[in-house]
């Protein structure tokens, strides 16, 4: 790495810029309701447009760095993503989606002590233990939200 | 002063067990490594919801009064700072353990804490009607240089590249505007999502880039527990808190001084606990005969720093409450509690809820009073066992939490995906050097930035933004506050 150089940050830059692009677009949508100096549509426009110029600068000002950095590395390939580091993330936020997709159906119980169980694994807790912490955590949440500030939890097709 | 009706409100069994178990929670939260106050009160609103404002309110300010003091636990013993604030004297903090007096320095961080705490807390009780009455001067425009003054705190707060800076600032304002408009009603920004029209609830993006991108940040790099080995020096109780006292009146100025800065950095917007500590610090060091010291176990610099972190949370309510512009990011999360429960912030606060105003004084008062007995029970015993607590346990129960905290808020998973989204932004953002404060602001206040831009331009165009005293008066501290550290650079390379 060169000085602490994120190779991530460029194309992050750039998806930020891409953002800027979308953002500028959905903007010429906003009804000005006949103002001269755009009424509604003026404060976002200004605004997008600063994202858009310090979306352009950072790619500018990152892509130097990326460039640098691969000059520097010739010889070593750019590293690719580590599967092994981000696998487990998207693992999680796959797991989280699922639970939001699934909770209507299957209700709070099942879905929130399967989530706790499989992330309690990812932190390589034993399978005992894992099952423990899985039904502290669903109960304890349960008598939080549902018990003492009757949050609607919901219930799926069995009810609980 | 305080009325017996403000005496009866406040002890309720209600009031009092939630003070005592939310001042747990804060003790727990302080003392976890990457666990912020901030993230401790975004996952308090669901339960904000379901009860009364005093009770509410009262919640959270006790939580982040025991949460800042108690970020310096793990500060002392593995030298990882529980809550941004403990970074400034982290060093001085773990080289006192390694001399087998660890205990020793987080009795000095005890009473400075809850000594400058009570310094904030009387500044803002005697003072905030003075600025409340102040602030009734205020016009459109005022109030529209003021929100800049805060936004642009947030930017020159924190740390990294300019640009990040700003990009967070404006994707923050950005994602206020989304939805329809406070002026004009017009829908903005929805890229045809229907859910969107009535724009995003911030509730569960703090929760999403505080909660949600810890869990992230903790599956990514698979952190583990520190093995602690603490040197075998026992303090008894009373020898703690006779040392903590000794300490304050041996750097006395130290301790005032400290005090005063963080009620001032805590008042201006957007500038928090974190930089009071900082800044404190680093004034303590210049003016210090022990300069050796500094970095190595210094405990006046413990003390300097830590008075500030505590006091500076009363300050941060004084623009809260006065003008309904955060303080810190703790306090824009009260903010968003006190109009949950229909109670509006600003100069008539005072007299419309002056008995909730004066109860919430004394429960600042009693948080920072709990603060020593809670906080020896914690240096003595509970530190310890906090800093045991696994990952396999801790991470499952923040991601549970963020879930149902998230669509308690109004019971759609719409905002329990915004959440998911917002903490992967949030992550990216940290690992990039993007700071995260600037977009928090900007969410809170890019609505009522443009509000009082489209007020005062409607008015008078351009020129009224300029024309009245106070105006010019906010617009002179903005330069000021952008060129004092250009400024500093000037006289001092002439001395």
């Amino acid at each position: 790495m060169v000085g602490g150089f994120k190779p991530g940050s460029f194309f992050f830059s750039i998806f930020l810029l891409i953002i800027s692009v979308l953002l500028l677009r959905e903007s010429f949508k906003i009804n000005t309701l006949g103002i001269g100096w755009g009424g509604p549509r003026f404060f976002p426009q200004t605004l997008i447009t600063f994202l858009l110029l310090l979306s352009i600068i950072l790619v500018v000002v990152e892509g130097g760095k990326f460039f640098k950095y691969l000059t520097l590395n010739r010889n070593n390939r750019v590293p690719s993503v580590r599967w092994g580091e981000v696998l487990p993330v998207i693992l999680v936020l796959a797991a989280s989606l699922t639970y939001v997709l699934v909770i209507k159906i299957v209700g709070y119980f099942i879905t929130t002590f399967t989530l706790s169980f499989i992330v309690s694994l990812m932190f390589r807790a034993r399978v005992l233990d894992a099952l423990l912490i899985a039904t502290v955590i669903t109960l304890s949440i349960w008598f939080l939200f549902k018990v003492l500030l009757s949050v609607p939890l919901p219930e799926g097709m069995f009810g609980w | 002063m305080v009325g017996i009706d403000v005496i009866y409100d406040i002890l309720t069994p209600k009031i009092i067990i939630t003070m005592l178990l939310t001042s747990f929670y804060g003790l727990f939260i302080g003392s976890m490594p990457g666990l912020t106050a901030t993230m401790a009160a975004a996952l308090l609103v669901p339960f904000a919801f379901w009860l009364d404002p005093l009770t509410a309110l009262a919640m959270i300010i006790v939580m982040d009064v025991l949460a800042i003091w108690a970020g310096d636990v793990p500060a002392t013993f593995v030298r990882i700072p529980g809550t941004p604030a403990s970074a400034a004297y982290i060093d001085d903090m773990y080289e006192l353990t390694k001399k087998g007096r660890g205990q020793i320095a987080l009795s000095i961080s005890l009473l400075g804490s809850t000594l400058g705490g009570l310094i904030g807390v009387l500044v803002l009780m005697f003072f905030s009607p003075e600025l409340a009455r102040f602030a009734i001067n205020f016009s459109s425009s005022e109030f529209f240089w003021l929100v800049i003054f805060g936004l642009i705190s947030s930017v020159l707060a924190v740390r990294g590249s300019v640009i990040k800076r700003m990009t967070s600032l404006i994707l923050g304002l950005l994602i206020s505007l989304i939805g329809f408009d406070p002026v004009f009603y017009s829908s903005r920004l929805t890229f045809g999502i229907p859910e969107l029209e009535g724009g995003l609830s911030y509730i569960p993006i703090l929760i999403g880039v505080f909660g949600m991108s810890e869990v992230i940040r903790r599956v990514y790099y698979k952190t583990r527990g520190v093995t602690i080995t603490l040197p075998p020096t026992e303090f008894k109780a009373l020898e703690l808190i006779a040392t903590g006292f000794s300490t304050i009146r041996k750097y006395f100025t130290r301790f005032i001084t400290g005090s005063l800065i963080g009620v001032i950095i805590g008042a201006l917007p957007g500038a928090g606990a974190d930089i009071a500590a900082w800044l404190s610090y680093n004034i303590s060091y210049r003016f210090s005969k022990n300069k050796d010291e500094y970095g190595k176990g210094s405990e006046e610099g413990i003390l300097a720093a830590t008075s500030a972190n505590n006091a500076s949370l009363g300050g941060a309510w004084i623009p809260s409450l006065v003008f309904g512009i955060p303080g810190d990011s703790v306090t824009a999360i009260v903010l968003g509690v006190m109009m949950m429960k229909a109670v509006i912030p600003g100069p008539r606060i005072f007299v419309e809820q002056g008995r909730l105003i004066t109860s919430l004084f004394i429960i600042f008062l009693i948080a920072n009073i709990l603060i020593i007995p809670l906080g020896i029970l914690t240096i003595k015993t509970l530190g310890r066992l906090f800093l045991r607590t696994p990952d396999y346990l801790l991470v499952p129960a923040i991601l549970v939490f963020c879930i149902v905290g998230s669509y308690a808020v109004d019971f759609t998973f719409f905002n329990v995906a915004v959440m998911i989204l917002f903490g992967v932004i949030g992550f990216f953002m940290d690992r990039y050097g993007f700071p995260i404060p600037p977009m928090i602001l900007g969410i809170i206040l890019g609505k009522m930035l443009e509000t009082y831009f489209v007020m005062t331009f409607m008015k008078g165009g351009i020129i009224a933004f300029f024309n009245r005293p106070l105006s010019l008066v906010l617009i002179i501290l903005i330069i000021f506050i952008i060129l004092t550290p250009k400024l500093g650079k000037v006289v001092m390379g002439r001395r």
